[in-house]
């Protein structure tokens, strides 16, 4: 068809200029239609060209064998990702399964580990990962990163299984579009990512793939940590209710909107030990806010702010948690049963799977139940809220198991389930 | 170019001229031959002025149902990021920007027409000097309305006339940019073919004539389609 088109062209092209005006109506549009694609076109055509010099751009990996078949391969973009992968790792170390743990981070502390049968490679940042990930040659692929033959990374010809697994407690529902579309397996919490993600095939049509609920690798992590920790309440000199503000980041986070007249009600009442602990990425991007907060309620008997790595030992103290939709909420009802507070904001739902989803997802509608959910006219009620939050916590237990159902079910099983998932899906390859 | 000519263009110009010659023999007036080679040549092409326009629905369909994504694409990403954002809506809806010339394929087939058309009643010397009901010579500009002692070309004014009403009605299928794309071509013709022989203009007048009705039926059968598909 494309030769009769070009034929067509060039027809238009050696045809008098004034017989166009004898087209009618229906024909004049199409002609408009004509010069609408054509630029329509070389835009994109450009564009494309633009880009793909770009990526040309990155160097190519000289640190790794893009030749050699791997049999697993598990890639980090680095060392915050560690709790997801370690007890997989562990397991299919165990178990005598050949695995090469990729990671673009030289500090990533799965580099220090050792192994028997897990090989750990740094393989760069940026344009270097993705030209071993683009070429790689393994009969199955395990990540965390979203948005595979969307993004930069591609599927490789050279991979018979792409496998994604969930990072957090929450559900998928903040990533990106088209964040999973086209991994073969999805490892996930529970029920709820199950029906998100079956939810988004149905709309898309799109292929559907094998889902596997395996529980939070990195719940367990923590879960293990937690046990080992021997924490004891010393963060401040007097025990009192303490209230843990731990929001997540940018424009619409609780901070953001509301942090100085929270953290001014909370600290005049006196009644509270309060610990604040700001999502990291808050004293890259929002560095002023953090400044001036710092600064307005500095660390007192009373007052600390947390910038641990992990956010356990501040999760140990605190006997409730003020929140947003930050996925830390999760962590903290799974493994200490205590009430959360969350502010309503308004998520950004462009551009994210969430706007493909006829309802709002499992995590969003359950804040209701496992604490109360506040706006901004609250803020001066906050002392009483938190007083009857904490004396109404038993009701609780019936709806974490609920929530760990379609969550993070399976708690302290997760990597033996990956485990299982990794080596039924390599045994049929 | 000669040979493609003679291959596309060429047979339709001798069918023409067939056409015409026939209907004057049986009727014995040029103008009256000229308007029945006109509908039947528009006879011949309902189809292909059908599969052009069902092609060219489909093409708006797509850009309709793909519309609302990317635009929320581009209130969200920039750049690379919404290069390929938008790249991947097109392989979920099976699309590629160049399909957008298949819309215009009907354009095409209908091309060869126009170009004969256009050459044959540019040298088809039996309207030199003929007489049609008002007009005098169909081989000259028609100069019906006389002005300030300037005969005005009353021909083309009609045919413009026809194409803006019938630019009305096929436009209720169009986005507002392609509605006042297509009256400012109605217009453009006007001034193009101003000058133009009487016989030419008395054969597109009658083809545009043909062309409003086709629009209507067009547009009734399209958007009864389109309902149907809506209400499954």
């Amino acid at each position: 068809m494309y030769h009769l088109i070009m034929l067509s062209l060039l027809l238009f092209a050696v045809t008098p200029s004034n017989v166009y005006a004898y087209l009618d109506p229906g024909s004049g549009s199409m002609i408009v239609s004509v010069i609408i694609a054509m630029v329509t076109i070389l835009i994109y055509v450009t564009k494309s060209f633009i880009y793909g010099k770009m990526k040309a751009l990155g160097k190519k990996s000289d640190m790794t064998d893009t030749k050699r078949e791997y049999n697993v391969v598990v890639y980090s973009e680095g060392g915050q990702y560690w709790n997801v992968f370690h007890p997989i790792l562990r397991e299919l170390d165990a178990r005598g399964i050949p695995t090469m743990f990729f990671t673009s981070r030289n500090d990533d502390p799965g580099l220090a580990v050792d192994f028997t049968n897990v090989e750990k490679k740094f393989i760069g940042e940026g344009h270097n990962a993705f030209f071993v990930l683009n070429k790689i040659k393994a009969k199955m692929v395990l990540m965390t990163t979203p948005g595979l033959g969307v993004l930069q990374i591609k599927r490789s010809k050279g991979v018979k299984h792409y496998s994604h697994i969930t990072h957090a407690t929450g559900t998928c529902f903040s990533y990106k579009a088209f964040s999973l579309d086209y991994f073969d397996s999805v490892l996930v919490g529970g029920t709820a990512d199950r029906d998100l993600i079956a939810e988004l095939e149905e709309k898309r049509r799109s292929a559907k793939k094998q889902v596997e609920m395996i529980g939070s690798t990195y719940l367990d992590e923590l879960r293990l940590k937690l046990k080992n920790s021997g924490y004891v309440y010393n963060m401040f000199s007097e025990k009192k209710t303490t209230v843990l503000v731990s929001p997540t980041w940018g424009n619409h986070g609780l901070l953001s909107k509301y942090g100085q007249k929270l953290l001014k009600t909370l600290s005049d009442c006196g009644t509270f030990n309060i610990i604040v602990r700001p999502h990291p990425q808050s004293f890259i991007s929002e560095k002023n806010l953090m400044e001036e907060l710092m600064k307005n309620f500095p660390e007192t008997e009373n007052l600390k702010w947390d910038r641990e790595k992990d956010g356990l030992n501040s999760m140990f103290h605190s006997d409730i948690m003020i929140s947003d939709f930050s996925g830390i909420i999760f962590d903290y009802l799974f493994l200490f049963e205590r009430p959360v507070l969350t502010f309503k904001s308004q998520f950004e739902k462009r551009g994210r799977e969430a706007m493909d989803l006829k309802d709002d997802s499992y995590d969003i509608k359950i804040l209701d139940r496992i604490g109360k959910t506040l706006t901004e006219s609250d803020i001066s009620e906050i002392p009483a809220i938190i007083n009857s939050s904490i004396s109404e916590k038993q009701a609780l237990s019936s709806v974490v198991k609920e929530a760990e159902d379609a969550l993070a079910r399976h708690p302290g099983e997760a990597g033996k389930r990956a485990a299982d998932f990794i080596q039924s899906v390599i045994k049929t390859i | 170019m000669n040979i493609l000519y003679m291959i596309f263009c060429y047979p339709i110009e001798l069918l023409m001229e067939f056409l015409a010659g026939h209907f004057n023999s049986l009727i014995g007036s040029q103008g009256f031959s000229l308007i029945l080679t006109s509908f039947s040549i528009n006879i011949i092409m309902i189809p292909v002025f059908w599969y052009a326009e069902k092609l060219q629905q489909r093409e708006r369909n797509i850009q309709a149902e793909m519309k609302p994504k990317i635009d929320e694409y581009k209130e969200v990403f920039k750049g690379y990021e919404l290069h390929l954002y938008i790249s991947n809506l097109h392989k979920q809806y099976k699309y590629h920007p160049i399909y957008a010339f298949r819309s215009l394929l009907g354009l095409f087939i209908q091309l060869p027409f126009f170009v004969a058309t256009y050459h044959f009643l540019s040298h088809y010397s039996a309207i030199k000097g003929v007489s049609f009901l008002f007009i005098s010579d169909l081989g000259s500009p028609d100069m019906l309305l006389p002005l300030f002692g300037i005969g005005v070309n009353v021909l083309p004014f009609l045919m413009t006339a026809i194409n803006l009403i019938s630019s009305f009605v096929y436009g209720k299928m169009l986005s507002k940019m392609e509605r006042i794309n297509i009256y400012v071509i109605a217009v453009l013709f006007l001034v193009l073919l101003y000058n133009s022989p009487a016989g030419l203009l008395l054969y597109w007048t009658c083809n545009n004539i043909f062309s409003f009705f086709k629009s209507v039926v067009f547009v009734k059968l399209l958007q009864r389609q389109k309902k149907t598909a809506s209400a499954l």
